[in-house]
């Protein structure tokens, strides 16, 4: 569904990513991992079009992506920090992703994901728990009724028991059959909800596998740089 | 008393318009637009040509026509000068720009018009009186704050109640976001810089039609603008009208006891506002 090739990307002189080729398919979870300022959110940037200085080549659906037209083409941001839209309600940060894709997230079936953000509807991100502030976050995505979803650090400063209900909620997305790059400190939930892994060390691909059965240990010496 | 508070009223609806458009460059842009006090003289300027012109309009399609003349100049300066200007990260970059764009305002309405004082002549509309409950009001000011009223509710619904609203609003938050939703910010911006100047262009017709303006109105006009905004809280709509609501009252209860200096006691009073926020904390 979305392979990448070979993909650099820059801020300013400082190259941050560095001929990195993954492919995402499907119905399917791809988890990216790697240490703090290994280049993971960066990627999920360079693909959401916030990211102007890149190289590569990028396919979605067998035809050349560009990322300036990420919503256009169903490529969704849920970003790290959730970054919603404070002065909207719940119910028009939903909204606002609305704009003509056709797909079956409508606000009903979102509502329906997450119902605690129907009795939210009303209420401003500000007002809300962390939990619910990223059930939002999640929506807004979906509600683009993209193809793909890039999730950036989704349960970062959860409750355990939310974490569970986020990623409940986005095996659900998946059963619908959207691709997801999923980026997550927690390396062994990541890659337990993922069918391939991938980790970056300073910008460049230092592992790449099936997820499963990966975990925190055997992943450390991609992860950190350091021999086994 | 009525007659007091009808009168500030209505010279309060008129600030609070001043500062509607302001507040959406505050509030949205995020551009201090010097040049929005040549839109008020632009406007009132644009009505005074279409009334004083061969075929002479009704009041209606003049206000039409200098929001729409106000808003079409506003949309392109927007989009070939200060969105560009705007991708500088220092905000006094955008701010100069604007300062550029009032001064050749300025000069051009000085070259083609003159510094001469003009004034919107209005016909029997500035004597006509309207009865109600024993009183006798004009029925300029009362068109004055009915039009006033009109432009802050359809200005609210606008921001409030339509799908360009909550674009609007989700640009204002999150530019780079909103982008990545699908929402053309550039477009977006130039949209609001329209219907800021046309409120502005707006506010000047009835400006007009009150008193003569020159080419050199728009700095007064700009500090009572400034003064609405920034006691009304910026990018606050209903704060932006109540502000203005609340210095018009001042400026006519003021002269009642001091007929030429109702004007200075506005001044003064915004200045007491802020000593006010200062010393309980509210200044930021």
């Amino acid at each position: 569904m979305l392979r990448l090739e070979g993909i650099g990307a820059f801020y300013g002189q400082a190259r941050a990513l560095d001929g990195v080729s993954l492919a995402v398919e499907a119905g399917q979870s791809h988890a990216l991992v790697g240490a703090n300022g290994a280049g993971k959110s960066t990627l999920l940037r360079l693909l959401s079009g916030l990211m102007p200085d890149w190289r590569g080549a990028i396919v979605l659906d067998g035809r050349p992506y560009d990322p300036r037209h990420a919503a256009a083409r169903g490529v969704a941001l849920v970003p790290e920090g959730r970054l919603l839209f404070d002065s909207l309600s719940v119910e028009e940060n939903i909204l606002i992703g609305q704009r003509g894709r056709p797909g079956p997230w409508s606000l009903q079936a979102l509502f329906a994901l997450f119902p605690i953000l129907s009795e939210k509807r009303r209420a401003r991100p500000a007002d809300l728990s962390g939990g619910q502030q990223q059930m939002v976050a999640i929506a807004r995505a979906l509600a683009t009724n993209p193809a793909v979803l890039l999730c950036d650090e989704i349960a970062l400063g959860l409750a355990p028991k939310v974490v569970d209900e986020v990623y409940a909620a986005l095996a659900q997305v998946r059963a619908q059959g959207l691709a997801v790059l999923l980026v997550d400190q927690d390396i062994a939930r990541a890659c337990k909800e993922s069918v391939q892994v991938t980790c970056l060390l300073k910008g460049r691909i230092s592992h790449q596998g099936p997820a499963h059965g990966v975990t925190a240990h055997s992943l450390r010496a991609a992860y950190f740089g350091v021999a086994a | 008393m009525i007659d007091v508070l009808f009168q500030g009223l209505t010279l309060g609806a008129l600030y609070g318009l001043i500062g509607a458009g302001l507040a959406l460059n505050f509030g949205i842009l995020r551009v201090v637009n010097l040049a929005h006090g040549e839109f008020i003289t632009l406007g009132a300027f644009m009505a005074v040509g279409l009334v004083a012109g061969q075929a002479a309009l009704p009041l209606p399609l003049v206000l039409a026509g200098a929001f729409a003349g106000a808003a079409l100049l506003g949309a392109l300066m927007q989009a070939a000068f200060v969105e560009r200007a705007m991708a500088f990260r220092d905000p006094m970059v955008a701010m100069l720009v604007t300062f550029g764009l009032a001064v050749m305002i300025r000069n051009g309405l000085l070259e083609t018009l003159g510094a001469n004082l003009r004034g919107l002549d209005v016909g029997g509309l500035a004597q006509a009186r309207v009865d109600f409950g024993g009183q006798s009001f004009g029925l300029l000011p009362l068109v004055t704050l009915g039009i006033a009223a009109a432009a802050f509710t359809l200005l609210a619904a606008l921001i409030f109640r339509t799908r360009f609203g909550r674009e609007v609003r989700a640009v204002s938050d999150r530019p780079d976001i909103a982008a990545m939703m699908g929402i053309r910010v550039a477009r977006v911006h130039a949209l609001v810089a329209a219907l800021s100047a046309g409120l502005a262009a707006l506010a000047g017709v009835l400006l007009a039609m009150r008193a003569s303006v020159s080419p050199f109105s728009g700095v007064a006009h700009l500090l009572i603008a400034f003064e609405v905004v920034v006691l009304g809280g910026i990018g606050r709509i209903r704060g932006v009208l109540v502000a203005g609501l609340f210095l018009g009252l001042v400026q006519v209860i003021a002269q009642r006891f001091d007929a030429n200096a109702g004007m200075l006691y506005v001044h003064l009073t915004f200045f007491l506002a802020l000593v006010l926020r200062a010393l309980t904390g509210r200044l930021a």
